[in-house]
């Protein structure tokens, strides 16, 4: 099995990937919790975040799947953090992930701001990269073995792998809510058009699961 | 009572601009660029044959009017197009040319309204993005279907203007079609 590097992330119909106004107490915006309903009742999702129960359905075995071909995910400072700037100002600074983090793999965030590798429980470390969206994909590889890279936001890291031409694939989370305002996950990407092939399709009542290719070296 | 349906071609990043490449817009004609298959083409078929009217903004109106008059099909898409009535929103449109075409000129909401309380009357609007903004904010969209086409574009108009009201729509059915996906949402009952 190959390494694929993979952008998973839920929008909104408009495109959305959280809504205005983030802020410590509201990381995803106004109205940005919504993207994210169609998780929070699965039992894949809940015994990750060290609850039990929990439905057990088409997306929850999508998000299990995910989770099992996932070596190393990649996020930017903001969802790791929601800062920015120095550490030292940062009173965020060790995440909104807790503890026992829903990873437990290597997870690499980009930042302008060199850190010591944090380590959490149950196999999860932070890595704190300062050289570009090459080089977390590359060390993210390194530490991901055969199995994916997934990149998990914000929307200027999925951004970045595209422009770069480093994303192999896109799965997204199409939420039926229009938010209005907010982070664009497809914005600023002058220099595309960038052409996709639909990989699959799967439908569940609460959201839609798209997932595409990025075709290499194909302009739409 | 009748019904308004939406119904749109998109770009997975949002963009519904000259789909077709007539507009002139330099990345225009992605739509035809990926095949939709039968179930695709049905889709578009039994949509406008089950259709009433049409309700367009006067670009779209315009395009549309140019376009389809000299056109003809064996499936009856065209014949349909031609010869249902038109109605077009347009502040400076005086004398539409295009078959069976009334002007909307102003009090949009209201007029629509009126159109949707008579019987028989079931909408249907393509494109028409302006249109569709104060549609959406009069809460007079029964359905909305968007043909999601695999490509992220990079530039031209969104289909959703920035700073619609937060809405919360259902999910009816997701129809994989060739390399396109077709959603069909509705406006989610009170309270979910």
């Amino acid at each position: 099995m190959t390494t694929r590097v993979i952008g998973e992330i839920s929008v909104s119909l408009d495109g959305f990937v959280a809504g205005p106004n983030q802020t410590l107490e509201q990381p995803l915006g106004r109205g940005g919790e919504r993207l994210h309903e169609w998780a929070f009742g699965l039992a894949s999702f809940r015994e990750r975040h060290g609850l039990s129960g929990g439905e057990v359905n088409a997306d929850s075995e999508l998000v299990q799947k995910s989770v099992d071909a996932t070596g190393a995910v990649v996020m930017g400072r903001r969802m790791f953090s929601g800062g920015a700037g120095p550490w030292g100002d940062d009173p965020n600074a060790d995440g909104w992930w807790g503890d026992d983090p829903p990873f437990r793999v290597p997870v690499f965030v980009l930042t302008h701001h060199p850190r010591e590798t944090v380590i959490k429980e149950g196999g999860t470390s932070f890595t704190f990269v300062t050289d570009g969206i090459e080089a977390a994909l590359e060390q993210a590889r390194a530490g991901a073995g055969e199995e994916d890279v997934l990149i998990g936001g914000g929307a200027s890291v999925v951004q970045q792998a595209l422009k770069a031409g480093l994303l192999d694939e896109l799965q997204i989370h199409l939420a039926p809510v229009l938010l209005g305002d907010g982070v664009r996950l497809f914005d600023r990407l002058e220099g595309v058009p960038v052409e996709l092939e639909a990989t699959r399709v799967i439908e569940s009542p609460a959201v839609t699961h798209l997932n595409y290719r990025v075709v290499k070296g194909g302009r739409a | 009572m009748s019904r308004l349906v939406v119904s749109e071609f998109v770009t997975l990043d949002g963009v519904m601009e000259d789909p077709g490449g007539a507009e002139g817009f330099e990345r225009g004609g992605w739509a035809f660029k990926f095949e939709r298959g039968p179930e695709g083409d049905k889709f578009k078929l039994d949509e406008v044959l089950e259709a009433d009217a049409l309700l367009l903004g006067r670009k779209t109106y315009e395009g549309f009017a140019e376009a389809w008059p000299s056109r003809t099909d064996e499936i009856g898409f065209a014949d349909k197009m031609n010869s249902m009535p038109k109605f077009v929103v347009s502040t400076t449109l005086d004398e539409p040319e295009w078959n069976n075409s009334t002007v909307i000129k102003d009090d949009v909401p209201a007029e629509v309204s009126r159109l949707k309380q008579q019987p028989d009357q079931d909408l249907l609007v393509y494109g028409s993005r302006e249109l569709l903004g104060t549609l959406l904010q009069h809460d007079l969209v029964d359905e909305l279907r968007l043909m999601v086409f695999p490509v992220l574009l990079g530039s031209g108009k969104r289909l959703f203007a920035d700073g619609v009201d937060m809405t919360a729509l259902k999910l009816v059915e997701t129809k994989p079609a060739g390399s396109v996906v077709i959603l069909t949402l509705r406006r989610a009952e009170e309270g979910s």
